[in-house]
């Protein structure tokens, strides 16, 4: 049986497959990037390893997330700040399809309510669009 | 035998042999009876055959057969004439196209491969789609058994025990050594089932990767792997134990609480560490042969289409630099060659490489005897457009001069035609050498011809900085980007138009302050003096809030979406764990002022 890593951004639930996570940092010391776009908050240092952290609330449509916990992913090597951290869980009722984002490929139920699970590809594939784009600082986000 | 893993060294091995070739027929050329040519030329067409024969390759085996008969023959009489050399750069070139595609994924080059090969066997692998719609599975069996009449059948797909079993396939895939014709094999296939249709699949593909895998073998240094002498291996493996001892020594001190111990067990793990350093930046090295070896192919080729009679002399290509050097050089090598033999030398002519290894630089001089840069068109051309001022044509210095003929697009149809035409991918030439850390310099102390001499970092791991603070930010600026610092009173600015000027004895330089560049433009607060970081090339200057530091780092190179961010280079981590960007001035003065260079290049 699938069990994912729940976390909380803002006010949703959201679900990453195990496979795509590489750990997870409790408030980690946050370093500035120049000219950084305004969904990438800074880099940290992981092991010795220069990783991007990505505002995860705004990429939600949030205004200003500033999550203090961070799920390292494996591929692309990136962090993802998040409200809190709520460990694993097990899926109940699964879905297919997220409702509005592109990036949430199921919707399923645990123990703490809906939760959307995240494609990290379908993830990357939007940053890679819209993050470093000219018009990234005008959006509320990247929820394309 | 034929496993990933032998097919890499087989690949790796093959290649060093035909680059050791192209060097040994250059030394021929210039000396058509050094015995050592011959004796290095035999041996390495030996081994390829051997290594080819035990891998399975036989056609390949076949071709470097022939050509080490030739070569004996050769090696009898003592000496190499002009016509047998040309045969043999021939043969070079089939082999170097056998290798591409048995790198492909083919088992062995296709027909088309054999010329210049005199007594090549005739047989050749062919890989076969056959279809027979409607048959019985005895016929499909049957089919299998007159190909393996045909030839030898290496692969069948699928294979003959699932069609006894009933399991039909819609397609045969077959993979056939044959010397019989593919008419032939159809007819002999027909007589088993009247509706089989057969193709061969393996010449299409064989013309679809070629042109591919050319690139491959051309820039070898493209591959990701290393070859390493297993004596440095062993380096490693004595570093890896001293580097535990001494952290157990460090250990020790540290619960004794020995001061003067753990100072010592620091030094001692910072020597080790110096050397590991060393000997693991020495393992990416490669020779610059490595990528000048495909040179004498292309000038050879270039004086085939154009009739010139040019050679190529490479000078102490032995010298090793980082692999990453080397894949950045491959380019702009072949556009200087390819100037030098299109616009550089008329008719007859030489084109010299040296290289040379001066301490932590290499110094590599491309140059020609041909009819030289012609600086009367050039400064016309400039004044022209524009970005000179009258002025006798012999008072421009040669650093203006490639100012001139590396700005993009500066070298136009008419300016081509006019002049030598060195201005094709000249701008490319010099952002390459910038970028790894580089010079480039013309060097005008010659009569005839032109050369360029390329200084070059060893490596681009390790880079010296400047710690800089901007707008509450420390970056760290690559010192090779930093002509000097200075410290100015504030007297000295001057405001032209929207930007901002310096005064520095006679020049006038226009000043970018960094704090504004970075998106910080609240950052930066004048005061009585202000930290200038001089711009090399006299493009302009940063303002700075201070210089913290220099110090030489490790760079990491960015990934994403950093390296979408234009005017970062890379990061490092600094002893105290901070993240540090290094930035690149001149793409974030291109960001933010696209009009920064304008006018200010003579």
């Amino acid at each position: 049986m699938s069990r994912f890593l729940l976390v909380t951004s803002g006010r949703s639930l959201f679900g990453l497959d195990l496979k795509a996570v590489c750990e997870v940092i409790k408030e980690p010391l946050l370093h500035d990037v120049p000219l950084a776009p305004p969904g990438l908050m800074g880099v940290v240092n992981v092991h010795d390893m220069v990783v991007p952290v990505i505002d995860f609330a705004r990429l939600c449509g949030a205004a200003d997330g500033a999550g203090r916990q961070m799920v390292v992913l494996e591929s692309p090597r990136l962090a993802l700040a998040v409200t809190a951290v709520h460990g694993l869980c097990s899926p109940s009722f699964r879905m297919p399809g997220g409702l509005i984002r592109p990036w949430v490929c199921e919707t399923f139920i645990c123990n703490r309510g809906v939760a959307g699970l995240i494609d990290v590809t379908v993830l990357q594939q939007t940053l890679q669009q819209h993050l470093l784009s000219p018009d990234a600082a005008s959006m509320h986000g990247f929820d394309g | 035998m034929n496993s990933k893993e032998y097919l890499h060294i087989f690949l790796d091995e093959t290649r060093e042999h035909l680059s050791g070739m192209q060097h040994w027929l250059g030394v021929l050329t210039e000396n058509p009876e050094d015995r050592q040519g011959f004796d290095a030329l035999f041996r390495s067409v030996h081994s390829i055959k051997g290594m080819a024969a035990s891998m399975g390759f036989r056609h390949l085996a076949s071709m470097a057969h022939a050509m080490e008969d030739g070569l004996d023959r050769l090696r009898r009489t003592g000496r190499m004439p002009a016509e047998a050399l040309e045969r043999l750069y021939t043969g070079i070139d089939v082999l170097e196209k056998g290798i591409s595609a048995i790198a492909a994924g083919r088992p062995d080059p296709p027909e088309d491969l054999d010329d210049g090969v005199d007594d090549a066997s005739p047989e050749r692998s062919r890989h076969l789609r056959i279809t027979m719609q409607g048959a019985e599975p005895s016929r499909w069996l049957l089919l299998v058994n007159e190909l393996m009449r045909l030839g030898t059948l290496q692969k069948c797909r699928p294979d003959p025990e699932k069609i006894a079993e009933g399991i039909l396939p819609e397609v045969l895939e077959a993979e056939l050594v044959s010397s019989i014709a593919l008419q032939e094999i159809t007819d002999r296939c027909r007589g088993i089932f009247e509706g089989t249709a057969v193709e061969d699949v393996a010449s299409e593909e064989a013309v679809a990767t070629s042109s591919a895998q050319d690139l491959s073998v051309r820039h070898g240094v493209g591959q990701s792997t290393v070859r390493i002498p297993t004596s440095l291996l062993d380096r490693f493996v004595g570093l890896t134990g001293e580097l535990l001892t001494a952290r157990h020594r460090l250990q020790e001190s540290l619960q004794k609480r020995q001061e003067d111990d753990i100072e010592a067990s620091c030094r001692h793990l910072d020597r080790l560490l110096g050397d590991l350093r060393y000997q693991v930046l020495d393992a990416r090295m490669v020779p610059l042969e490595a990528v000048t070896a495909t040179l004498p192919g292309l000038v050879r080729e270039m004086c085939r289409k154009t009739g010139k009679k040019i050679r190529l002399k490479l000078v102490g290509t032995e010298v090793r630099l980082d692999r990453a050097i080397l894949e950045a050089l491959s380019e702009p090598l072949v556009h200087m060659v390819r100037n030098a033999v299109d616009h550089g030398i008329e008719e007859r002519g030489t084109i010299t490489i040296t290289a040379r290894r001066d301490r932590d630089r290499v110094t590599l001089d491309v140059e020609d005897d041909g009819r030289g840069l012609d600086r009367e068109h050039l400064v016309e051309r400039a004044r022209q457009e524009g970005l000179c001022t009258a002025g006798p044509s012999d008072a421009i210095t040669d650093a203006e001069i490639l100012n001139l003929i590396c700005r993009p697009g500066f070298s136009t149809a008419s300016c081509l035609t006019e002049t030598s035409g060195r201005g094709i991918g000249m701008d490319v030439v010099r952002h390459t050498v910038d970028k790894l850390g580089g010079t480039l310099q013309i060097l005008g102390d010659r009569e005839r011809g032109t050369r360029f001499r390329f200084i070059l970092p060893l490596t681009v791991s390790i880079v010296p900085v400047l710690l800089v603070k901007a707008g509450g930010q420390v970056v760290a600026v690559p010192t090779m980007w930093i002509e000097q610092t200075h410290d100015l009173p504030d007297a000295h600015w001057e405001a032209v138009g929207t930007g901002q000027t310096v005064r520095l004895g006679a020049r006038e330089l226009p000043v970018y302050v960094l704090s504004e560049l970075l998106g910080c433009p609240d950052g930066f607060r004048r005061k009585s003096s202000t930290i200038l970081c001089e711009l090399r090339g006299g493009h302009g200057a940063l303002a700075v809030d201070a210089v913290s530091g220099h110090q030489d780092v490790f760079v990491k190179p960015l990934s994403f979406p950093l390296n979408g961010i234009q005017g970062l280079s890379g990061a490092t981590i600094l002893g105290d764990g901070r993240i540090i960007f290094l930035l690149d001035p001149f793409s974030l003065l291109l960001n933010r002022k696209p009009r920064a260079f304008k006018g200010d290049v003579l």
